[in-house]
């Protein structure tokens, strides 16, 4: 059977086996004696926790809350009332919402608690979680390699079971990549499907909340939990939430998963081609009809992202300016007093606002952002055209398997291709998920499947019939254990 | 198109209101031109017949009704601030006129 930590221990609550809090106080225990050189929590909410716990068990009505105490780990660029939020960023760093987002909300109203607040890259930018201010997270399978980012501490805390489930935040594949290079299943939903009030917003047009799991199953639940509109987000949409944990029980004979080959070309590591080809012939044997797609755009679209990444941001973070929250670094004059307290983003904050302050400036603007929103269009029309002939679209997830610290942080182009195969569906405002598909040299790499908009039931029912098929040919089991010093 | 100046950088960081360091200013001078080269690419596709939509595909946005609706609790936001003055409800910051 396929594990599935976080409804089990809701179930063992449910019948009442165990106590919400003492699976709480359990792991908040192991939370404090996580090797610290995995660096993935920068806050623990304790008292908090313990008391939503206590507060659960005294409930006579809780046995039937989806997720009845399951402890959540949850990005520190969602915002909780009361336990210090910093994005990851030394402005921020004493920052204490006055209010919890949309997604802790929902998680708690469904009886999970919220244990503590994960590492990540400055305000989610970055793919490897090395441009923190709270220092580097590492990769709990080889602690000399990244664990993927911009989610990088989210996807450590599910791998290693600190907690079975994690909220993650994704703008151009920040929950899928650390997924896949973790060994953990991600998924970043269609855009508007969960509430993004309360997420500390890098870019608009993009950025969505995601769930990181042991199992299809649990992120299935969670997803669940979390999916539905918002009158507080604008953009979150109406649309019906599908019963996703059911989609995870059908099968996938006749499915249609198309594979856009002509963009696995250049780039992409001998070892992760063989475990995604691996993985379509799993998909194929259970019944899958598999086609060939083609995605024209595809090949522009980490530089079309990197365009529009960068001007949303740059407008976006102009809000850090010292006056209403976070960190002031005194000026005589208020231009001064913004210049020096906007001097304590770090490198990749900055490089990032001044791309994106030239690109939106009087003369570039048409060559670059106009540009970038035409091949966008493009982008996503290639992707409508492919699903009137496929219901999910097979790649890797990334490239190449969690890549050496430090290696990338000189050359930003060559960490932006770290996320070439996930950037496109968060252009095209659509969902997919990565699913663990094998082992290349010791290090997990990920399946990614995608889906039409609102199409979620549709890609988690295709990533829980490859978790099934392909369970005990792979996993935890064929490499020894994390390491932790 | 040419790579930037040093005098670029300096004048995009006074636009963002961002206070560099010499060493920032040296590497982004390099660095920004490479990652402007390499999203230069884009400039190589065909969009003269494509109508432009800033946001295409996006869908209609709900409106709600311009009513008032309860809040943030004012002195709790104030509290977050770096300075404010509780009393009067506001956040304070420099002075911004001279005389």
């Amino acid at each position: 059977m396929t594990t599935r930590p976080a409804l089990e221990l809701r179930d063992a609550i449910a019948r009442g086996d165990r106590a919400a809090a003492a699976v709480c106080l359990d792991t908040l225990d192991r939370i404090d004696a996580a090797p610290q050189a995995w660096n993935a929590i920068i806050t623990v909410a304790r008292e908090r926790a313990l008391a939503r716990a206590a507060a659960l068990d005294a409930r006579e009505d809780a046995r039937s809350l989806p997720l009845l105490g399951v402890p959540v780990a949850v990005k520190d660029n969602i915002c909780t009332r009361g336990i210090r939020t910093t994005a990851g960023s030394r402005l921020l760093d004493s920052y204490v919402p006055p209010y919890d987002a949309a997604v802790v909300e929902r998680l708690e109203a469904a009886g999970a608690v919220v244990v503590a607040k994960t590492n990540c890259d400055e305000f989610a930018m970055g793919s490897s979680t090395e441009h923190s201010a709270f220092g580097a997270a590492r990769n709990p399978w080889d602690l000399e390699r990244t664990a993927g980012g911009s989610s990088g501490g989210s996807a450590i805390a599910v791998a290693t079971r600190l907690v079975p489930l994690a909220l993650g935040s994704e703008t151009g594949g920040s929950v899928r990549q650390p997924a896949a290079l973790c060994g953990v299943v991600g998924l970043k939903p269609t855009y508007g499907r969960i509430s993004r009030y309360g997420l500390i917003a890098f870019a608009s047009s993009l950025d969505q909340v995601g769930a990181f799991g042991a199992s299809v199953s649990d992120v299935a639940a969670c997803l669940s939990v979390l999916a539905g509109p918002d009158p507080r987000d604008a953009t979150s949409a109406p649309a019906p939430v599908d019963d996703y944990l059911a989609a995870t029980t059908q099968d996938v004979g006749g499915l249609r998963v198309g594979v856009p080959r002509a963009i696995m070309v250049d780039g992409v590591d001998d070892g992760v081609r063989r475990a995604f080809e691996a993985a379509v012939d799993v998909l194929r044997s259970a019944g899958a009809v598999i086609e060939d797609v083609e995605l024209p755009h595809s090949r522009y679209a980490t530089a079309t992202y990197a365009v529009i990444v960068m001007a949303e941001a740059s407008s976006n973070l102009s809000r850090f300016d010292g006056v209403r929250y976070g960190t002031r670094v005194e000026g005589d004059t208020l231009a001064e007093m913004y210049a020096r307290t906007r001097a304590r983003f770090g490198q990749e904050v900055k490089r990032r606002i001044m791309l994106g302050t030239y690109v939106l400036s009087a003369g570039y603007y048409d060559a670059y952002y106009r540009k970038a929103q035409q091949v966008r269009a493009l982008i996503r029309r290639d992707f409508a055209r492919a699903f009137e002939r496929v219901d999910v679209i097979a790649t890797p997830t990334t490239p190449t398997p969690a890549f050496r610290l430090g290696a990338r942080l000189q050359d930003p182009v060559q960490m932006y291709l770290a996320d070439v195969f996930t950037v496109s569906a968060n252009l095209a405002g659509i969902p997919a998920i990565s699913v663990p598909c094998g082992w290349v040299e010791g290090l997990p790499v990920g399946l990614q499947l995608t889906g039409p908009a609102f199409g979620e039931a549709t890609i988690l029912r295709a990533a829980a019939a490859y978790e099934r098929k392909s369970e005990g040919t792979f996993g935890p089991s064929d490499h020894s254990d994390f390491r932790t010093r | 198109m040419s790579t930037l100046t040093r005098r670029d950088v300096e004048h995009l960081a006074s636009l963002a209101r961002l206070e560099l360091t010499d060493h920032e200013t040296e590497l982004f001078t390099r660095q920004l031109g490479d990652i402007l080269a390499f999203v230069r690419e884009i400039q190589a596709v065909e969009t003269s017949t494509l109508e432009l939509t800033l946001d295409a595909g996006a869908r209609a946005l709900g409106l709600r009704d311009d009513a008032v609706q309860p809040s943030l609790d004012r002195s709790e936001v104030l509290a977050a601030s770096p300075e404010a003055d509780t009393a009067s409800g506001l956040f304070k910051v420099p002075r911004v006129l001279n005389g």
